[in-house]
C-alpha cells in the first residue's frame, strides 16, 4: 500500500500533536485512580488467578488482560504504559482519517474528524489510560468492517470486535444492538446477517465464560458481569444535570474547541432532520450510521449513570465525524479556520509541560511519588506479607502485591450498591476497613490518619514531591504505616 | 381540484400563523404586565413594609443581584422552584420573595427555574424551525423576527433564570438555522 504525501504529513502531524497533549500530564503519576485499579487488578494474571478471584474491580476481564499485557512488554514501568496509549490515541486518529470516504473525498472530511477528535480529548480528563479509548478501537475496527464490502466474513468479524468491546467495558454490549439496526437498515433486513453478527459476538464472550467456568468461578463472573452493572441503575442519576455540568466544564475550558462541540451537535442535528424536509430524499447511510452511533453513545452515558467525563468519551468520538459532512466551502472554512485557532490555543497551554517532561524523559518515572516509596518499601516486604490499600494503590502495583481486600478500587468501598452485593456473595465484610485492619496486613495505606494503629508506625514520606502525586488533589497527604 | 387543496393547506397555515401571533401578542402582554409590576431597589426602600409583606408580586429586572443605594445594601439570591405539581409557582418565576429589612441590609430572593426555562427555549426554537422549514408557515422575514423577538424576549425577561445550557441552546438552534440557509 503507498501512502500519499499529504496522508504522511497528517500521520506525522496526529503522531506529534498526541505527544505535545499526551505529554504535558505525564509527570503526574495518578491522573485517574481507575488506571491504577485497572493495572493492579491486572497483575492477578501473573499470580495464575484470574480477576474476581481474589481482587475485584468492576470491569470485565479483558480489560485486565490487555493492562497486563502492557506490563509485560514495559516491564511495570507506569510511564511506558502512559505512552501505550499515547499511541492507542494515535491509531484511533489514523483509524478515524480511513473511514466514512464513500461520499466524501476530500482531505477537509478525511482530517477533520480525528483533528476534532484531539481536541475534545485535549483536556487532562481525557489523558488517563481509560477502557473507553481500548472500546473505540474496537469500535473503530467494528466501523471499518462495516463499511468495507458486504460479505458474510465482514460480518462476523463486526461482531467479533464488539464482543471484544463488550468484554472491556459492558456498556459497549449496547453496540451490538446499534449494528444490528445499521446493518438491517443499510442492507436490507437479513437474518442471516443479524444470526452471524450475534453468534460472532458471542464467541469471546462464550470463550471467557468456558474459562471461568473452568476454574469454578462462574458465580463470580456473573456477579461482576451482570449483577453489579445492573445495579447501576438503582443509583439516582440525571442525563441533563450531567451535561450540564459537562459543558459548563468543558466552556470553562477552552470556548473555541466548545463552539466546535456546538457546531458538531448542529450540524448533527441539521443534517438528520433536513433528510425529511425533501420528498424524494436518498438516505445517506454512512451519516446514519453516525447519528444511530451518537445516540447509542449517549445510552451509553446515561447507564453507566455516574456523569464521569469520560464516559462521554464515546461520544465525542463518534460526534467528531458529523462535520465531514459539510458541503460548503465557506462553512469548511469557518470549521478550519476555529480548528487552528484551537490547536493553537491547545498547543500554547500545553506545551511548556511537554517540553519540561521530554527534557526530563528520563526520570519521570524515578520522579514518581508512590514508585520511590515502593522502592523504599521492597527491602521491608517479604514474599509473604499483605498490603491493605484504601487510596494510593498504584503501592501494590509497585510492590506486585494483592490488596488485602476484595475490592481493589478506592471508590467501591463507598458504592453501596457494588459493596451490598459483595456482601452477599461473602466477599467482604460489612465493615470492610475495620476488618481488613484486624486482619494486621504488613502495610495499611488509608486516606486518613484518624483511625489509631497502635502497633503500626507512620512511615516517612515527607521526600516524595506531593504534587506529582495526584492530578487533582495536590495537597494529598500519604498516609502509610508499616507493622512495627 | 389540486388548487382547492392548495388554496385550503394554505388557509389552514395561515391560520396556525395567526394562532403563532396571537400566542406571542399573549407573551409579550404579561411581560408588559410584569414590567409595570418591576420592583425598582431604589423606589422601592422607601416604603419597604408594604413591599416585603407581599409575595411573588414584584417582577425584578436587573443583572445584578446586589446593590448599595444609600446606605442599605441589596442582597438577593436566586431560588430555584419547582414549577410541577405547584403550577400557581409559574407566576413567581423572575419575581421576588422572601425579602426582609435587617440592619440596613435587605435579603431576599428571586425566583427562577433553569429547567424550564431551557425546555422553554428548546421547544421555541425548535418549534419556529419545524414551522419555517417543514410546514412553510411564515416567511423568513416573519421567522426571522419571530425567533430575534422570542428569544430576546426570553433572555432579557428570564434573565435570573439563564444559564449556561440556555446559551447553548439558543447558540445550537441559530447554527441549525444558518445550516438549513446557508448549507442546503
Amino acid at each position: 500500500m503507498k501512502l500519499k504525501a499529504n496522508t504522511v504529513i497528517f500521520y506525522l502531524f496526529a503522531f506529534f500533536q498526541v505527544i505535545i497533549i499526551q505529554f504535558s500530564t505525564h509527570h503526574v503519576e495518578t491522573l485517574d485512580w481507575d488506571i491504577n485499579a485497572f493495572l493492579v487488578t491486572s497483575l492477578e494474571f501473573g499470580r495464575g488467578n484470574l480477576p474476581y478471584e481474589f481482587q475485584y474491580e468492576n470491569k470485565p476481564p479483558l480489560l485486565f488482560f490487555l493492562f497486563y499485557l502492557f506490563s509485560i512488554i514495559t516491564e511495570n514501568n507506569l510511564f511506558f504504559i502512559k505512552i501505550i496509549n499515547d499511541f492507542i490515541i494515535f491509531l484511533i486518529l489514523i483509524m478515524m482519517s480511513n473511514l466514512y470516504k464513500k461520499n466524501v473525498k476530500s482531505a477537509y472530511s478525511k482530517y477533520t474528524p480525528p483533528i476534532l477528535f484531539l481536541l475534545f480529548t485535549s483536556n487532562v480528563w481525557f489523558h488517563p489510560n481509560y477502557s473507553e479509548y481500548l472500546v473505540i478501537l474496537f469500535l473503530a475496527l467494528a466501523q471499518i468492517f462495516n463499511n468495507k464490502n458486504d460479505s458474510m466474513f465482514n460480518i462476523f468479524l463486526i461482531g467479533l470486535s464488539i464482543g471484544a468491546a463488550s468484554l472491556i467495558n459492558v456498556g459497549s454490549v449496547l453496540f451490538l444492538i446499534s449494528f444490528i439496526f445499521i446493518i438491517n437498515l443499510t442492507r436490507g433486513v437479513n437474518l442471516l446477517k443479524t444470526v452471524t453478527l450475534c453468534c460472532s459476538f458471542s464467541i469471546p464472550h462464550l470463550l471467557m465464560i468456558s474459562i471461568y467456568a473452568y476454574n469454578n468461578l462462574i458465580t463470580e463472573y456473573f456477579m461482576a458481569l451482570i449483577e453489579v452493572p445492573l445495579s447501576y441503575r438503582s443509583t439516582s442519576f440525571s442525563l441533563t444535570s450531567a451535561l450540564t455540568v459537562f459543558f459548563v466544564a468543558f466552556e470553562n475550558y477552552n470556548s473555541y474547541i466548545y463552539s466546535l462541540l456546538l457546531i458538531s451537535i448542529a450540524f448533527l442535528i441539521y443534517k438528520t432532520v433536513d433528510k425529511f424536509r425533501h420528498k424524494n430524499y436518498e438516505y445517506d447511510y454512512e451519516f446514519i450510521e453516525i447519528v444511530i452511533l451518537c445516540i447509542t453513545s449517549l445510552l451509553f452515558f446515561q447507564i453507566a449513570g455516574k456523569g464521569y467525563y469520560h464516559h462521554l468519551l464515546l461520544f465525542l468520538y463518534f460526534l467528531s465525524f458529523s462535520t465531514k459532512w459539510i458541503n460548503k466551502e465557506k462553512n469548511k472554512f469557518i470549521i478550519i479556520f476555529i480548528i487552528l485557532i484551537s490547536l493553537i490555543g491547545v498547543n500554547r497551554q500545553t506545551s511548556p509541560a511537554t517540553f519540561s517532561n521530554l527534557r526530563n524523559v528520563d526520570n519521570i518515572q524515578n520522579n514518581y511519588p508512590m514508585f520511590q516509596i515502593a522502592l523504599n518499601l521492597k527491602k521491608d516486604i517479604s514474599k509473604d506479607d499483605s498490603i491493605f490499600s484504601t487510596n494510593n494503590i498504584l503501592l501494590l502495583y509497585y510492590l506486585d502485591k494483592p490488596n488485602s481486600s476484595y475490592i481493589v478500587h478506592p471508590a467501591l468501598f463507598n458504592y453501596q450498591e457494588v459493596t451490598e452485593i459483595l456482601v452477599k456473595y461473602e466477599k467482604i465484610k460489612d465493615d470492610e476497613l475495620k476488618d481488613n485492619i484486624q486482619k494486621s496486613p504488613k502495610i495499611i495505606e488509608l486516606n486518613t490518619d484518624e483511625i489509631s494503629l497502635g502497633e503500626y508506625k507512620k512511615l516517612e514520606t515527607t521526600y516524595i514531591d506531593s504534587n506529582l502525586l495526584n492530578y487533582w488533589s495536590k495537597n494529598n497527604l500519604l498516609h502509610i504505616y508499616i507493622k512495627r | 381540484m389540486a388548487n382547492t387543496t392548495k388554496k385550503f393547506q394554505k388557509n389552514r397555515l395561515r391560520k396556525l400563523e395567526n394562532l403563532l401571533y396571537f400566542f406571542f401578542a399573549i407573551l409579550i402582554f404579561f411581560g408588559i404586565v410584569n414590567v409595570l409590576t418591576y420592583f425598582n431597589l431604589k423606589e422601592s426602600i422607601k416604603d419597604f413594609d408594604t413591599i416585603s409583606s407581599s409575595y411573588c408580586e414584584y417582577f425584578i429586572f436587573t443583572p445584578s443581584l446586589q446593590n448599595q443605594i444609600e446606605n442599605i445594601s441589596i442582597e438577593f439570591s436566586k431560588k430555584d422552584i419547582y414549577v410541577f405539581p405547584d403550577l400557581q409557582n409559574l407566576r413567581c418565576i423572575g419575581k421576588v420573595g422572601e425579602f426582609f429589612l435587617e440592619d440596613n441590609q435587605i435579603k431576599g430572593h428571586v425566583y427562577t427555574n433553569t429547567k424550564l426555562v431551557n425546555l422553554t427555549i428548546l421547544l421555541f426554537n425548535l418549534s419556529q424551525i419545524v414551522f419555517h422549514y417543514f410546514m412553510r408557515v411564515h416567511s423568513k422575514r416573519n421567522f426571522y423576527t419571530l425567533v430575534g423577538i422570542g428569544n430576546s424576549f426570553i433572555f432579557l425577561y428570564l434573565y435570573n433564570s439563564i444559564n449556561l445550557v440556555s446559551f447553548n441552546l439558543l447558540f445550537v438552534s441559530l447554527l441549525i438555522i444558518y445550516f438549513f440557509d446557508y448549507e442546503t
